[in-house]
């Protein structure tokens, strides 16, 4: 095989002035293109790191929030109870204070209804008892002793009048 | 003049209004004017009225006296 020489030195030179032409006019740009790249992909990885760091804290906060919420809940629903159960007891205490003045008001109507109905009672018998003592002695009353009461009335009536 | 009111459940035996008459002329010492009433509600007994004075000895005005008596005794 023939080597030439100004042949190889022209295909030297040929191709170191495509190389710098390449270098110059593809490879720098596209370093810069890749460098910016590497940089946007840098910047997206940093912002998404913040996203993530700003999630953490939200869910935390959240979580916190929530936790607060069920505990004041728990203390207002625990404060609702004791309310009612004092209530409760406050009502029944006022029922049985009412039924206990109601009885003894019924007891002291009863006592003087008994009363006026024995009082009326005994009054009706009273009566009952004179109209039969009328009746009887006007049918037993004979002509002897109605002389001797109109004779003793007499007497009184000299006497009196 | 001064009436006098006898009241009785029968009517009074005519011996026994003369004896009343003269009774009571007698102790009033002039002539009365005498009314003799039957009322069979009075039972037995007499009942005696002079002017505003009265005196009632009937079986009728003693049931009255018990009756009055019995009910205020109730009342206590």
């Amino acid at each position: 095989m023939d080597i030439q020489l100004p042949q190889l030195l022209f295909q030297i030179v040929n191709f170191s002035v495509v190389l710098g032409a390449v270098v110059y006019l593809l490879y720098k740009p596209l370093m810069k293109i890749l460098d910016e790249r590497a940089d946007r992909v840098a910047q997206s990885l940093k912002e998404a790191e913040a996203a993530e760091l700003e999630k953490e804290k939200l869910q935390a906060f959240k979580t916190k929030a929530k936790r607060e919420a069920e505990k004041e809940a728990a203390q207002i629903l625990e404060e609702a109870k004791k309310l009612a159960a004092k209530r409760r007891q406050e009502l029944a205490t006022e029922t049985k204070e009412t039924l206990t003045k109601e009885m003894q008001k019924a007891e002291a109507r009863w006592q003087t209804e008994k009363q006026q109905m024995t009082a009326n009672m005994k009054k009706q018998l009273v009566e009952s008892v004179i109209q039969v003592s009328g009746m009887v002695i006007g049918k037993k009353l004979d002509k002897k002793t109605s002389e001797k009461l109109i004779a003793q009335g007499l007497e009184e009536a000299l006497r009196s009048l | 003049m001064l009436k006098v009111i006898v009241t009785t459940a029968t009517p009074l035996e005519k011996g026994l209004t003369e004896k009343l008459k003269a009774a009571m002329n007698k102790k009033h010492g002039r002539e009365l004017e005498f009314v003799f009433a039957v009322e069979p509600s009075v039972i037995g007994g007499i009942r005696v009225v002079v002017g505003s004075k009265a005196v009632d000895a009937t079986v009728a005005g003693k049931l009255a006296q018990v009756r009055k008596q019995l009910l205020a005794q109730l009342e206590k």
